[in-house]
């Protein structure tokens, strides 16, 4: 936990263009496999070579480093193809999340991302999905709650068309993600993006849905620090926006997160608590923390979690294989066939997740969900229920 | 000479990486490494510059003896060569 912690302050000094003591003991292998855990290695390569590392383990990271910036430029130029494609056809259309926010970020630290992300009216999906279609990629799965479809191409090109913000498992959220696509910024053409306070907005919504859902990374924290000190956005509206969904203590909990992490606030016990979850989690959580926030956010109950779990072992929904094996529709008593295959197929190229999965359904237990519960209740997010009294 | 159409320079930290922009899964791969005075190299051959007038310029920028910029120069275009990007 130390490097992970040493790391983020090194990482906020490059930030600021300051130096920082760097302490003997700094485990900077620790660091290495922290950044790597957390999808961050060149921001941590870049923040450490700013600091005057070097040595075998910087080159190690230099060369993934190297590798992973590579991709992701690859990945960028394929995101601007696409958006080319739609604004050639009028389909407006914007880009959000991780690439979009790399513009804030100082030259030479690059924020990696999973995937592009791009936002179009629900009326244009067929449409989007034949550009996708004519581009090579594959559509891969379909969540009909979340309007998502997520397309891939080989080698390695991952690209989600959300044609709605909000999930329909959470109407209360609904209207206040509809207000974030309100007066956006035309950048080229056919391509828009939202305006700053409506991108601080999204991207603190979305690093709180991972928070609550299962854990969200130091890179969802880098974000919300970055934007705030580029942005600098008016506070006292943000904090009335977030108010209506009541977000907005949590919002304070996740500035003070970032303020100890980069910009060498004190600990206290509760950000202490909270840091060490994040550090711990990795950039989306694993499957325990998926298991124990889900129970105690009442989201889901604990045996429908398990049910998600050990679907995540077994298969995917009948909607995507439905999608994935068109056969089925002439032929839908080769269902089960289809779900016997996709577990075999998928223990086989991932037993690690198996693992995972298994070892988290044994060890749920109540000591595990009331640290969850604390966890919750410190960050603005859970105010007990009536298995607390 | 000039480089030729389709490739790009990206960068990370202080360093930079040269790679084609097709799409082609063959591309799926860095063309090489560069460092700063590398990458200030590749940006000259970005337009039609003649070896002379890419000397000059190194030397205005770089504080060096003009026989190791050449050299140095010299080892570049080789390694662009053997890549297939110098148009000349």
């Amino acid at each position: 936990m130390p490097a992970g912690r040493q790391l983020c302050t090194i990482i906020g000094a490059a930030l600021s263009g300051t130096k920082t003591d760097v302490p003997d003991s700094f485990d900077l292998k620790g660091a290495m496999e922290m950044a790597r855990y957390h999808r961050i290695l060149p921001i941590a390569y870049d923040a450490l070579t700013k600091a005057g590392f070097t040595g075998e383990l910087m080159e190690q990271a230099e060369k993934m480093s190297g590798h992973q910036v590579f991709q992701q430029t690859k990945q960028n130029i394929m995101e601007s193809r696409i958006s080319a494609a739609l604004s050639e056809i009028g389909i407006p259309h914007y880009i959000l999340k991780g690439t979009t926010l790399q513009r804030y970020y100082p030259e030479g630290m690059i924020r990696l991302s999973t995937d592009s992300d791009f936002y179009v009216d629900e009326p244009y999906m067929d449409v989007v999905t034949a550009v996708m279609h004519h581009a090579g990629f594959e559509n891969i799965s379909y969540s009909s709650e979340k309007k998502t479809a997520v397309f891939q191409k080989r080698p390695w090109y991952n690209i989600e068309v959300h044609f709605a913000l909000e999930d329909t498992q959470y109407p209360d959220e609904i209207g206040f993600l509809h207000t974030l696509l309100e007066n956006p910024v035309p950048e080229q053409d056919c391509r828009l993006r939202l305006n700053d306070e409506n991108l601080y907005l999204h991207t603190f919504f979305h690093l709180y849905k991972h928070y609550v859902y299962a854990n969200a990374g130091v890179r969802m924290f880098l974000d919300i620090f970055v934007l705030n000190r580029s942005l600098r956005p008016d506070m006292e509206r943000i904090n009335r926006r977030l108010a209506a969904v009541r977000l907005d203590e949590f919002h304070r909990v996740v500035l003070r997160v970032c303020d100890v992490l980069f910009a060498g606030a004190p600990l206290d016990d509760n950000t202490a608590l909270i840091t060490d979850r994040i550090l711990m989690g990795g950039t989306f959580g694993n499957a325990g923390q998926l298991i124990y926030r889900q129970q105690i956010t009442g989201n889901e109950p604990a045996g429908r979690v398990k049910r998600n779990i050990v679907r995540k072992i077994f298969g995917t929904s009948r909607e995507n294989l439905y999608r994935k094996y068109p056969i089925l529709h002439k032929a839908p008593w080769l269902l089960p066939l289809c779900h016997i295959y996709r577990a075999v197929s998928g223990l086989v190229r991932k037993p690690w997740i198996a693992r995972l999965c298994f070892r988290s359904l044994r060890s749920v237990s109540d000591e595990q969900i009331n640290a969850n519960k604390e966890l919750l209740t410190i960050s603005g997010l859970y105010e007990g229920d009536d298995s607390d009294q | 000479m000039k480089l030729k159409e389709g490739y790009m320079l990206t960068g990370f930290a202080d360093k930079y990486i040269a790679l084609a922009t097709d799409d082609n899964a063959d591309n799926a791969k860095a063309i090489v490494t560069l460092n700063r005075t590398g990458a200030f190299a590749w940006k000259l051959l970005e337009t039609e510059i003649t070896y002379e007038e890419a000397i000059g310029r190194l030397t205005e920028k770089y504080d060096a003896p003009e026989e190791a910029l050449r050299a140095d120069f010299n080892e570049f275009l080789e390694t662009l060569r053997q890549h297939g990007l110098l148009d000349e």
